[in-house]
């Protein structure tokens, strides 16, 4: 599969996804992963490598799930496939429900 | 009141067979001045009511709502040290304090976490045995401003078959009693030794984190832990984690940066010390 070509996803696809506000996060990072404080929450989050990458790079400013996965796959050059968009799927979705990000899609 | 550690600890008891139990045990240890200020005070009575005549009970009282059930007063030794280790963990908040055992040889500490059963007191109780100096067979307490950890020592406390693999492997450890029929089978107290009562504020660093499975007829197996698992082991084994907010993802952050860890399969006490003393080499 081309390496742009984004395999068809939930309905996330389409969403723009920006760090939720007031979040500064706190990190370590280890080569395999890290975790993650919330000053906001006082949560800390344990991280795998692809989390901590996908996490960072929204970290960085407002991504749609297509740009994010893209991202991701381009860091941990690893191929663009289903596997990885369904975990980044998942990955964005558990990232909304702890709070730690939010849609920006639509501003209404 | 008698010192342990960095704490000062107000004790009332007028049941005889825990005054008795109480003097065995902390035998060793400095009694406070009158004027210095407990940390904790705790007293273990008897219950009220028709117990006070039949089948006596025992409670710990520590001045708040906490989750004790009473137990026959012959046990009131373990309702004096499930107070104690009550109170240090909801009351010390200057230490980030995590659920494990800890020894120190020349100034390096060795912390052994665990669950109960996993073989953390059997463990400890076996390098003590072997010159290492007891901190703590239940807590760790971290010092976040300079990465220590503080000793707080006091009684051993073995649970079943672990007895008996101590008395065989350390006779010359001090059983005081072996109290049966307690919710947690048969619990026996090892004395601690004079240079660990003496030495309780001396801290060390920490080095080295040990998780024991101990398994009968194990080959010795160890697997190198890696910092995101030892982060995640301090963090859930920690029983004030969370009010350390930023402060303790900080610390332990930095903790486990200086620190090597392992997974320790055994069944060979002698065989998991020889693990632990290269560890902290």
């Amino acid at each position: 599969m081309d390496r742009d070509e984004i395999p068809e996803s939930g309905e996330l696809s389409g969403e723009t996804w920006c760090l939720a506000p007031g979040r500064d996060l706190l990190w370590q990072k280890w080569p395999e992963g890290g975790a993650v404080f919330d000053p906001a929450s006082g949560n800390t989050q344990f991280l795998n490598l692809m989390a901590c990458v996908a996490l960072e790079r929204l970290e960085g400013g407002p991504l749609s799930s297509e740009q994010l996965k893209r991202e991701v796959s381009k860091y941990l050059d690893i191929p663009l496939d289903d596997l990885l968009c369904s975990n980044l799927d998942s990955l964005i979705s558990h990232f909304d429900s702890l709070g730690l990000i939010e849609s920006c899609s639509n501003p209404e | 009141m008698f010192h342990a550690g960095p704490f000062v600890t107000r004790f009332k008891t007028r049941i005889p067979r825990l005054v008795s139990s109480f003097r065995s045990n902390y035998t060793h240890y400095a009694i406070a001045d009158a004027a210095e200020v407990a940390d904790f005070a705790l007293t273990v009575r008897n219950t009220g009511g028709w117990r006070r005549w039949v089948r006596r009970q025992s409670m710990p009282d520590v001045d708040a709502p906490a989750p004790f059930v009473p137990l026959p007063e012959r046990h009131a030794t373990i309702m004096l040290e499930m107070g104690l280790n009550w109170m240090v963990a909801t009351r010390a908040m200057r230490y980030l304090i995590v659920h494990a055992a800890v020894v120190e040889r020349d100034g390096r500490a060795l912390v052994i976490p665990g669950d109960s059963g996993q073989g953390k007191s059997t463990l400890c109780a076996a390098l003590v045995s072997r010159g290492w100096r007891l901190f703590s067979d239940e807590f760790a307490f971290f010092d976040l401003e300079n990465g220590t950890v503080v000793p707080y020592p006091r009684p051993i406390s073995l649970k079943n078959e672990s007895i008996k693999v101590i008395r065989n492997f350390a006779p010359e450890l001090t059983i005081t009693e072996t109290l049966t029929g307690t919710p947690k089978g048969t619990v026996a107290y090892i004395r601690p030794e004079p240079d660990w009562v003496a030495r309780g504020e001396e801290p060390a660093e920490p080095v080295a984190i040990v998780t024991p499975h101990y398994e009968a007829g194990a080959r010795l197996e160890q697997t190198p832990k890696i910092a995101g698992d030892l982060f995640m082991e301090l963090a859930t084994s920690s029983v004030n984690y969370d009010r350390f907010a930023a402060r303790g993802f900080e610390g332990v952050g930095k903790l486990v940066a200086g620190i090597r860890g392992i997974e320790l399969h055994y069944s060979a006490l002698d065989d998991a010390i020889g693990a632990a003393e290269a560890l902290i080499r």
